[in-house]
């Protein structure tokens, strides 16, 4: 627990959207996979999700299907759509110029002011 | 976008399926990972436990999923909803007192906007009506500013114009049916050819009128209407090609007009209409403009391009006639326009906007109770806002109960409109057109609707913005304690007040003038004296008077000896026009001149009468004598003329004695010697001004008799049995005359100023029943914020007075304010009225004097309530008082 870190605001909405473009998932499918890349580095509630993919869902980013899951259980899966790819490009752009910007700033030393 | 609609259509329509899904999984989850948990070693309840509580709240997670999926709106209505209603129900007299307010409010609108929609909204039944141009001559230097065409000159503009596709003109009468033992009396237009092609309105079986049926002497033919089809041949279509007998002559029945079509000029109802020959010798004389006509725009021509055509044409007319055509105009105008005219369309927009004040007035009134609640509730609101409730949410909150309130006023108001409307149709308001067509339609009720929510949106947002504005810990204080009277919300209400009351003494006054102005019209002396008269119309004529002159003169002089000797008549005379009934004909005359030649021909009013007439109108004699039996037919013509012709011809009375007149009846001038002066008298309208008139015996000019006039004391059922006995006796005609008294004449004349004064009357009195309602509401509120400080001042030592002076005081100085602002208004406003007042000054003392006394005194009483309980405070109570 110690290693983990909170999630910035607004950042879920991203990792969803990496998570479903690697591949259609269900929702526990999405956390694990989000735990997977992130190597189990990042802390949120497990719920928070799904309010996080409902908004996608309404906003058109996701489409959902009804499908079957690995243990053969009806589950609800989740696809990035058209827009939601595009979104995802736009938001990688902006989230590594953030990065740039703050580790740039992070390492400026007082010869440099 | 489309997602989004997808999915709120979807969260409407499959709200269960959708609620099933979500449950389903969120259950998947949490059972995936307790699965995995177990499966990593973890005891079955700890991870179930654990899975739990990693999840997270699921109610809470299924609220935000619900709020993400675009639910949220619906479900927070509803919820607000729910809760609106709940306090409704708990408050039954708020809510009871809000929707009334809003009811009469919409209601009086709304029927004001039926009247305006039927007379000037509603599209005319008309292929289109806005191609259909009015054309007439005018003069408006001579004072002849409605348009009218003579004959003569009507033919000239037909065969010269390129601006119109057809131009029709139209005159309307009255004759009799008979036919398969029935007599009836046909309403009839005469039309030209142009008349049905320029309204577009092709007829549902048959055919129309052809350019060689306005010949002299071709085929007599008709095109009937709708009504009368059903009526006399039961809607079958062998109707065409039958010949029905129309005054005496046989006429082919060539076409059927379809049930919505109706006459131009919006008023009269035709039966039938038969072809007018315009191109006849009687009609030669050019000055003589008695028609109305109109005509259909060609494609592509604008009404000014037709004006232009017109003022060329004109001026040809005036090049080639100068003596009848110099100095007049054509002019081209919108057909509504001169249907509705300028004048109702300014009467019906002033009722509209008493109207909107009175809505005005009731949405005050519900933003203020609105205002009021909102005040005692503030410690709710001021938790709601604590636990999180943004202001949004708070002022939605509010806007949904307004719109409740008011939407069901609303639906109570169009109760209330369906029956004013028929109120409206059954007053029948003078000559206002096409009031058969009065109804509630689509128009009226989305209007209603309208209304009601925008009603609702304003009172909402007024309480809600300042309802939830207060800062959420000075409200959870002063909540607490209540002696704080003269908050932010105070100050609004009392500005609400003073607004409603302003507008209501607008309303008052407005009224009040028009209220004046109509005693006045109906207490003025009109000349001659109506009570105990009764009226016979003998209009078509019977038969023995159609035959000769000679046959007439006799039969009228029989049949008004015949009435004369009925038992319980006092006298009995024949008149061509009686008075108050729009009917005065008017022909042109001049006086002869001695020296100077002959004056100007200017129309005026011409009625024959016989011997008895002054005396049985009690019209006063001035000089010279009365029409005699000496005046007999063929004998030397003489007149009586009015003080109105001395004044306009001969300066004095005796000047006027044995002078002549010479009077164009249709192109044939005939000279009179005056041989007598009479007082002046109302002809048309009691508000106009005293018109010349020439009153000729009707034994020397026979073809012009249209009524009986009798003064009796007999009550109106026995006389009308008695003349109807005596009709089918004298003349063996069976028919019905119409007949009425000159009372009832002369309530029918007033009936269009009598309905602006009542309806504006009655707008007034709800004005002033809701401000002085809202009045008495913040009084009463203001009072009870205050117990505590009155509490305080009764132990104090003041006594009952000071607290009644104290309350009193504060209600009336809002009273003074809206008074003073009101009369203001009032003013301006009054003189949008001025052409509606007869004999009333816009600024009338009495009307606005007795106003404010009325508003004071009812005010007065709308304080003096509250400020009585106030009085009867116990300080020991009200200081515990929470």
């Amino acid at each position: 627990m110690d290693k983990t870190t909170e999630l910035l605001p607004g950042t879920l909405d991203m990792l969803i959207l990496k998570a479903v473009s690697l591949g259609p998932l269900h929702g526990y499918g999405v956390l694990l996979r989000i735990n997977q890349i992130s190597r189990e580095a990042l802390n949120f509630t497990q719920g928070s999700l799904y309010p996080a993919l409902y908004r996608l869902e309404h906003q058109g980013l996701l489409a959902a299907d009804w499908g079957e899951s690995e243990n053969k259980r009806k589950a609800k899966f989740y696809r990035l759509t058209p827009s939601g790819r595009k979104r995802l490009r736009e938001e990688e752009a902006g989230w590594n110029r953030l990065v740039d910007a703050i580790s740039v700033a992070m390492k400026t030393t007082s010869e440099e002011v | 976008m489309f997602a989004r609609l997808k999915s709120f259509i979807g969260a409407l329509f499959r709200r269960n399926d959708l609620e099933k899904q979500m449950d389903h999984e969120m259950r998947f989850h949490l059972e995936s990972y307790t699965e995995d948990l177990i499966q990593s070693g973890v005891q079955r309840k700890d991870a179930q436990r654990r899975a739990a509580i990693e999840f997270g709240g699921i109610e809470l997670t299924q609220e935000q999923c619900r709020q993400a999926r675009g639910v949220m709106g619906i479900d927070q209505l509803r919820q607000d909803g729910g809760y609106a209603l709940r306090m409704l129900k708990k408050n039954p007299a708020f809510a009871i007192v809000a929707i009334v307010t809003v009811a009469l409010g919409i209601g009086v609108n709304s029927a004001v906007f039926s009247v305006l929609n039927t007379v000037v909204l509603k599209p005319m039944p008309f292929n289109q009506p806005e191609r259909i141009m009015r054309i007439g001559e005018i003069n408006p230097t001579h004072g002849s500013i409605v348009p009218r065409f003579s004959p003569a000159n009507l033919l000239d503009l037909i065969k010269q114009q390129k601006s119109f596709d057809a131009v029709g003109t139209f005159f309307l009468g009255a004759e009799k049916y008979r036919g398969n033992g029935v007599a009836e009396l046909w309403m009839i237009y005469r039309v030209t050819d142009g008349f049905f092609p320029a309204l577009g309105v092709p007829p549902i079986a048959g055919r129309t009128f052809t350019a060689s049926e306005m010949q002299r002497n071709a085929p007599y033919v008709a095109v009937i209407s709708y009504k009368l089809w059903q009526k006399r041949f039961a809607g079958n279509l062998n109707a065409i090609g039958q010949t029905v007998e129309l005054d005496k002559k046989p006429i082919t029945i060539v076409g059927i007009m379809p049930r919505s079509f109706y006459s131009p000029t919006g008023v009269e109802y035709a039966d039938i209409w038969v072809p007018m020959v315009i191109d006849d010798p009687r009609y030669r004389n050019r000055s003589d403009r008695f028609l109305t006509v109109f005509g259909r725009l060609k494609d592509g021509v604008t009404p000014q391009q037709a004006q232009n055509e017109m003022n060329v044409i004109a001026a040809r007319l005036a090049t080639d006639y100068p003596i009848n055509n110099n100095g007049w105009a054509i002019s081209v105008s919108d057909l509504r326009d001169s249907i509705t005219g300028s004048d109702l369309r300014f009467a019906l927009t002033i009722l509209f906007a008493g109207g909107f004040c009175v809505l005005l007035i009731a949405c005050a009134n519900v933003a203020n109770l609105l205002l009021a609640r909102a005040n005692s509730r503030k410690r709710e609101i001021g938790i709601r806002s604590a636990l999180g409730a943004s202001r949004s949410r708070l002022i939605r909150q509010v806007l949904t109960e307004s719109l409740i309130l008011t939407i069901s006023g609303g639906v109570l108001g169009i109760a209330l409109t369906y029956w004013s409307v028929s109120v409206v149709r059954n007053f029948k308001p003078g000559d206002l057109p096409r009031v058969e067509e009065l109804s509630v339609d689509w128009r009226v009720l989305v209007f209603t609707l309208s209304a009601s929510i925008l009603a609702g949106l304003a009172c909402g947002v007024i309480s809600g913005l300042l309802s939830t504005k207060s800062d959420v810990v000075a409200s959870l204080k002063e909540g607490g304690s209540r002696t704080s009277g003269g908050t932010r919300h105070t100050r609004v209400r009392n500005l609400l007040i003073v607004v409603e009351l302003s507008l209501s003494v607008v309303l008052l006054v407005s009224a009040g003038l028009l209220g004046r102005s109509f005693y006045k019209l109906t207490h003025n002396d009109p000349g001659f004296d109506p009570h105990g008269v009764y009226q016979v119309s003998l209009y078509p004529p019977p038969p023995p008077a159609r035959q000769s002159k000679e046959t007439a003169s006799r039969f009228y002089g029989q049949l008004i000896d015949a009435v004369r000797r009925l038992p319980g008549i006092e006298s009995a005379t024949l008149v061509s026009s009686p008075p108050l009934t729009k009917s005065t004909l008017a022909f042109p005359v001049s006086a002869k001149g001695q020296s100077m030649g002959d004056t100007e021909k200017i129309r005026t009013a011409v009625d024959s009468i016989s011997t008895d007439f002054f005396k049985l109108m009690r019209i006063p004699f001035k000089t010279g004598r009365d029409i005699t039996e000496q005046d007999s037919y063929g004998g030397h013509s003489v007149a009586v003329v009015n003080e109105a012709l001395v004044r306009r011809y001969f300066g004095s009375n005796d000047r006027a004695i044995g002078r002549e007149l010479e009077i164009i009846f249709a192109g044939m001038p005939i000279t009179v010697e005056i041989v007598g002066v009479v007082g002046d008298t109302k002809r048309d309208s009691l508000a106009e001004e005293w018109q010349p008139s020439v009153y000729i015996p009707e034994a020397q000019f026979p073809w012009m008799t249209a009524a009986v006039l009798a003064r009796t004391k007999l009550t109106p059922p026995e006389y009308y049995h008695s003349i109807q006995k005596l009709f089918s006796d004298f003349a063996g005609d069976n028919d019905t005359y119409s007949q009425q008294t000159l009372d009832d004449a002369m309530d029918k004349s007033v009936a269009q100023p009598k309905f602006y004064s009542v309806l504006l009357g009655v707008f007034a009195v709800i004005a002033l029943i809701l401000a002085c309602v809202g009045l008495y509401g913040v009084i009463s509120y203001v009072t009870s914020q205050r117990t505590q400080e009155i509490g305080i001042r009764v132990a104090m030592g003041a006594q009952k007075s000071d607290i009644l002076k104290l309350i009193i005081g504060q209600g009336m100085l809002l009273v003074g304010l809206g008074t003073v602002v009101g009369l203001i208004g009032a003013l301006l406003a009054s003189r949008l009225l001025e052409s509606f007042l007869y004999d009333v000054s816009t600024k009338d003392i009495l009307s606005y004097l007795s106003v404010s006394l009325l508003l004071a005194a009812v005010a007065l009483l709308a304080c003096f309530l509250p400020a009585r309980r106030a009085a009867k405070v116990d300080p020991l109570i009200a200081l515990k008082y929470d």
